[in-house]
């Protein structure tokens, strides 16, 4: 058996630790598939994930899950009665992976989540709404905290105020509108080029959300709470055109600076209901960047899944992706892509896998992928079985 | 005398025979045989929820002449309408469209678009406009819109699209969980009607 190389003890470290130190983002861009082209559909946060609205609550018993009543959907199980400015919510998640290559073979099981959150909404109109998220930090959750670090972690806290019924303007925590949120947290396309759970930022947000048309302009500050972090301050937009009234296909741009290092980030999505339970979502970035010292990158970044929904609640699906931090082969892990750049600089993944919505509110998903890397010593196999609760 | 009374039995026979000879070309659309469907459209806001919800092919017989006379109604049993979500659907069939009360929509159609010389001959129009009068939730209102036609010698393949205001109906804004569906809903129908001529009188 070959002896792993530094690199690939470096890979596990960080895909034990890092990968799973966040939770994911609890949003599904397959809904679009019955006709709900905005995430504000079911979403307080107008770019998704996060806190459900009353619809979204009920939409996740009628339309998300196979089978639940009406009392499941509601606030804790419908213990109590919510008065409606208020929304609230808890998560809770945890994950099992397993990877095998010919050096290899291990598994690591990690709480992921326990996070509680609300939004109130007040105003003559309703026209503004105060968010804020507060949960147990992962690391002392898996027992593994940094003696100093903080036990609490915030992933949203923001105050939005609604201009009309298209239009916001928010400025808080949270994590900014590029590409798709999907819920996967790990793949290319959000940790890989740094919109993960748990990488949220400052910012100031313009959102339009209407019929034909969607988008947004922010402005990002990084983590002005905490500039050791060093993330990258800069600005992106997206603006996203519904094809038809269960499909849309959008565009990114982002150029954001760190210390003199200077990063840009552009490319397409697409969010494709062929049917009512066929659907492919996609997103594919360039990322650029110029280190202040040292060679500057040119990576890709990109992620899809195909899914098929044969009863309500099931989807199979098939996913893809790839992430190339340089495509002239350097490798920088430090600075700009700290978790996912220490994990590979090159990879390829695909395979089948599963979502399953019994209940309300509760997933199971199960995936595996086979995956080929330079940084590991062989084709791999890794897979994942994930289980979230939200009351 | 013997002519007198040939002229007068000619004449008789005319009056009696003109007026099925004036409209012989009146021509049956019979959506009771038909195949086809209807479907709506709607949007809730603020979110722009897209709703597509889906019926049975309408009922009845309508009638056009080539004297440019339309008549007949059909009829949509609003038990048969599904927005694809459970609970949706049920709110509104119950709750708005009050479908026990009011268990089906009818339409009588009024005036159409399309020139009257073509009954009973084979064509295919696109946008031809149609009038009628819709009763809906126990409300009688004038709507009007667009339909394609593909007429043939047996059959018409017709797609028909108007838009109602449901506030029109005396039916509530629906609002659900937050979401307010738009007042206007477009409602297409889709059908393979037999047709045949008939026998038609004044």
């Amino acid at each position: 058996m070959k002896k792993p190389s530094l690199i690939f003890a470096l890979a596990v470290l960080a895909q034990s630790v890092l990968a799973f130190h966040a939770s994911d983002a609890l949003a599904f861009p397959e809904m679009i598939r019955a006709g709900y082209v905005n995430c504000t559909s079911c979403h307080i946060s107008p770019n998704g994930g996060g806190l459900l609205n009353e619809y979204g609550r009920n939409s996740s018993a009628d339309v998300l899950s196979t089978w639940g009543g009406e009392n499941e959907a509601k606030p804790f199980y419908g213990a109590f009665k919510q008065p409606d400015w208020i929304d609230t919510g808890a998560f809770a998640k945890a994950v099992q992976t397993a990877q095998n290559n010919s050096a290899m073979s291990n598994g690591y099981f990690w709480y992921m989540q326990g996070d509680v959150e609300a939004a109130v909404t007040f105003g003559s109109q309703r026209q503004w709404t105060a968010d804020f998220a507060v949960g147990i930090s992962p690391d002392v959750l898996n027992s593994v905290q940094v003696p100093g670090a903080s036990p609490l972690v915030s992933r949203r806290q923001y105050l939005m105020y609604r201009l009309n019924d298209t239009t916001t303007i928010r400025a808080g925590k949270f994590v900014a509108d590029y590409g798709v949120y999907f819920p996967d947290h790990t793949i290319p396309t959000r940790q890989g080029i740094g919109f993960d759970e748990g990488m949220e930022t400052y910012n100031l947000e313009y959102s339009y959300q209407g019929e034909k048309f969607s988008g947004s302009i922010t402005a990002d500050f990084g983590r002005i709470d905490n500039p050791s972090l060093q993330f990258d301050k800069g600005a992106m937009a997206t603006g996203a055109m519904a094809l038809g009234d269960s499909s849309k296909v959008g565009y990114s741009v982002f150029y954001g600076t760190e210390n003199s290092n200077t990063r840009e980030l552009t490319g397409p999505y697409a969010l494709l209901g062929f049917t009512r339970h066929f659907y492919l979502l996609g997103e594919a970035d360039l990322q650029f960047t110029q280190p202040s010292s040292g060679s500057s990158t040119r990576g890709l970044a990109s992620f899809e899944r195909l899914g098929y929904e044969p009863i309500q609640g099931l989807h199979l699906y098939w996913m893809e992706q790839t992430y190339v931090y340089d495509v002239a082969g350097n490798f920088n892990p430090t600075t700009i892509n700290p978790m996912y750049g220490i994990m590979t600089n090159r990879l390829i993944g695909t395979g089948p896998g599963i979502y399953w919505y019994p209940r309300p509110h509760f997933y199971i998903q199960l995936e595996v992928q086979q995956q080929f890397s330079p940084n590991y010593p062989s084709a791999q196999t890794y897979g994942f079985i994930v289980g979230s609760i939200y009351l | 005398m013997k002519l007198q009374k040939g002229l007068f039995s000619a004449t008789l026979a005319f009056l009696i025979a003109a007026p099925f000879a004036a409209h012989a070309s009146q021509e049956k659309i019979d959506f009771d045989r038909a195949t086809g469907s209807s479907a709506f459209h709607a949007v809730g806001r603020p979110s722009a929820i897209k709703i597509n919800g889906t019926g049975a092919s309408p009922k009845g017989v309508l009638t056009w002449g080539d004297d440019g006379r339309v008549g007949g109604s059909v009829t949509l049993d609003l038990s048969s309408l599904d927005t694809g979500i459970s609970m949706r659907t049920n709110h509104m069939k119950e709750k708005y469209l009050e479908a026990g009360k009011f268990p089906q929509a009818k339409l009588a159609i009024t005036e159409l678009g399309i020139p009257a010389t073509n009954v009973s001959k084979e064509f295919t129009q696109e946008n031809a406009s149609f009038k009628g009068n819709l009763t809906l939730h126990g409300v009688t209102k004038p709507v009007s819109g667009t339909l394609r036609i593909e007429h043939h010698a047996k059959n018409a393949v017709v797609h028909a699209e108007f838009t109602v205001k449901i506030s029109d109906y005396s039916i509530a804004i629906p609002v659900f969980a937050g979401i307010t569906v738009a007042d206007e809903v477009n409602i297409a129908v889709d059908a393979n009607a037999p047709v045949s001529l008939v026998a038609a009188s004044k």
